[in-house]
Parts: structure tokens; sequence; C-alpha cells
């Protein structure tokens, strides 16, 4: 293996061949592949995670790319699965990519998920959020999480049994409110927190967000760091220790 | 007394990204009365009845606090973070 493409990420503290070699025999899966999978995906490629899965079933519009820097004016009307796999393939070619247009549902959940060692929530709804939940937490595999709405957003790491869940957030299913305000900058920022969270976890680096949460006020510039809880009654991860 | 509640997503658009409570005495009772200012804020708040959502995250001074019946005390600081769902 060359090592040259990553020669300045190994200089990190505790990285070096033997994290970069983590990295290279990794898996991980991408749930969108918009403002907050744009970033995150470009960032794991880059890093040489050595396999990525990107799921996503929408097209690209024009109101996308304010913030979807992984599709362009080019892309409008392509499947964003696929117009995410050319990119990142282009930006590394040591990395397997693979694109899939398909809606993440009950049925194939588990088949698109299964080998993952950490999934990335990229999504921009809680339905489907819920049921990543649900899946990670039947496969045991970590889930990071974000949201954002305009300037804000909040990042955490879920590992099944050990942390709270996004149903111990979340017990009633949220009001959503849509379409959701957003500058591009805002899951930029939160995408690229998601794929940091990643390596940390793949290479067992630092300290993960782990029973925390991290939010980030864009307007102000603020940082807030709180803990989170489990509920002993969760439906989904209530019987996992 | 005054409580600072600091509210996020789209109940900052709604109200206000900071207002200013003169007299609640408990956690709870500060949600009740953000939830009287507007109905659509109402709604992110109560459910049909009336009662204060459990998907909202509350900090106290940082603190996530999920005992309504909290006592406040002058200088208290609240968050209140509505779900969000955008990526």
């Amino acid at each position: 293996m060359n090592f040259e493409r990553y020669a300045r990420q190994m200089l990190v503290k505790n990285w070096g061949e033997e994290g970069q070699k983590k990295l290279q025999s990794s898996r991980v899966v991408v749930v969108g592949a918009g403002g907050l999978g744009s970033p995150a995906s470009i960032y794991l490629a880059v890093a040489g995670v050595g396999e990525l899965r990107i799921i996503d079933s929408d097209v690209v519009e024009l109101s996308n790319l304010n913030r979807q820097v992984l599709h362009w004016d080019k892309d409008i009307g392509r499947l964003k699965a696929l117009s995410a796999e050319e990119k990142l393939r282009n930006l590394n070619e040591d990395i397997k990519v693979e694109g899939i247009a398909e809606r993440l549902d009950e049925g194939n959940g588990e088949e698109l998920l299964r080998g993952a060692d950490v999934v990335l929530d990229c999504l921009d709804n809680f339905p489907t959020r819920f049921l990543l939940n649900k899946l990670c937490h039947r496969l045991g595999i970590p889930l990071i999480h974000s949201v954002i709405f305009g300037l804000e957003g909040r990042i955490t790491t879920i590992v099944p049994g050990k942390t709270p869940c996004l149903s111990c957030l979340y017990p009633q299913p949220p009001i959503e409110v849509r379409p959701f305000p957003v500058v591009g900058v805002a899951p930029g920022i939160m995408g690229c927190m998601e794929a940091l969270e990643a390596i940390k976890l793949l290479i067992g680096l630092g300290n993960p967000l782990l029973g925390k949460m991290l939010r980030f006020d864009g307007e102000t510039m603020t940082v807030q760091i709180f803990p989170i809880k489990r509920r002993e009654n969760c439906p989904i991860c209530g019987n996992l220790h | 007394m005054a409580i600072k509640v600091t509210l996020t997503g789209r109940l900052a658009d709604i109200l206000d990204k900071e207002i200013s409570l003169s007299s609640p005495s408990t956690v709870g009772e500060a949600i009740r009365e953000v939830a009287g200012m507007d109905e659509e804020a109402k709604a992110f708040l109560l459910d049909d009845e009336g009662k204060v959502r459990d998907n909202i995250i509350v900090l106290v001074n940082d603190e996530n606090v999920d005992d309504l019946e909290q006592p406040l005390r002058e200088g208290d600081v609240i968050f209140l973070l509505l779900p969000i769902a955008g990526g």
C-alpha cells in the first residue's frame, strides 16, 4: 500500500501506519447524499476509508446546489447516488465507492447496512432516521447522527447498548418543518464533524461524542456540549446493555 | 425573578431567539409560559392533551433536565431544543 497520499494525516498522534490500515480495511455506509452526506463522504473518501457505500434514492434538483457540494449543475435530474459515486471515485482511486439509488426501508435496510463498521445518518427526515436507528441497533452498528436547521447543527455518536439512541431522545415523532431553512455551511460543518467522529471510531482515536450532544450555533459561533440520557423503557435500546 | 430562555429552530423564528420570563417557578411552568405566547409555538411544545412534549431537550444552565418540576432560580438560563430534522 502506498501511504504517500495519507502522509500528513499519519503524522497525527496515535494515527500512523496502523491507523491508516484500519481505515483502509473499513466499510462506512453514508445514508443520504445531500447537505450532510456530501461533505461527510468527501472527507471519508480523501482520508482513505476503504469502502464507502452511499445510499440515496433522490435526484439532484437546482435547489440542492447551495449545500450538496457533491452535485453540480450538470447533475441536475441525475440520481444523487450515481453523481456521488462518480465524484468520490475521482477524489480517491484507492478506495471502493458504491452508490445505491434506493430508499432505505424495512425490506432492504438490513442488507444495505450489513457489514458496515460505522453508519452515518445524513438524512433529512425523522421517519427514515428512526428506521435507521432501529436497524443499527438490530445489527449492532455505531451510528453517527447529525441534523441541521438554518445556521444550527447538532451531532451525537450512538453506540448500541452503550449510549442513548434516537428514540431515547425523541420518544414521540417530532413535528417537522418542511422545507427547512439551511445555509450550506451548516451541513458543511456538521457533515465534516460526522466524518471526523467516524474516523475516530474506526481508528480508536480521541473521545467521540458518546452520551453527549454537540450543538453548533452558527449565528453566535458558539458550541455547546451537553450530556444526553438513555431511557430505561426505550423500545429500541432499553433491553441492550 | 428573571429567567432567560433561549429558543432554537422554528421556535426561535416564531418568537425570538432569546426571551425573558418573569414569573415561572419550575421548568414546566416556563415551557407553558412560552407555549402561551403563540399558537404555533404551543403546537411544538405541548401535545393535544396539553402535556409538555417529551421530544424537547431542555437544558438548564447547560444541564439536561427531564424533571419538569425542577425549581428555577434567579438567573437560570433555559435552552429549549426542539427536534430538528434537516440534513
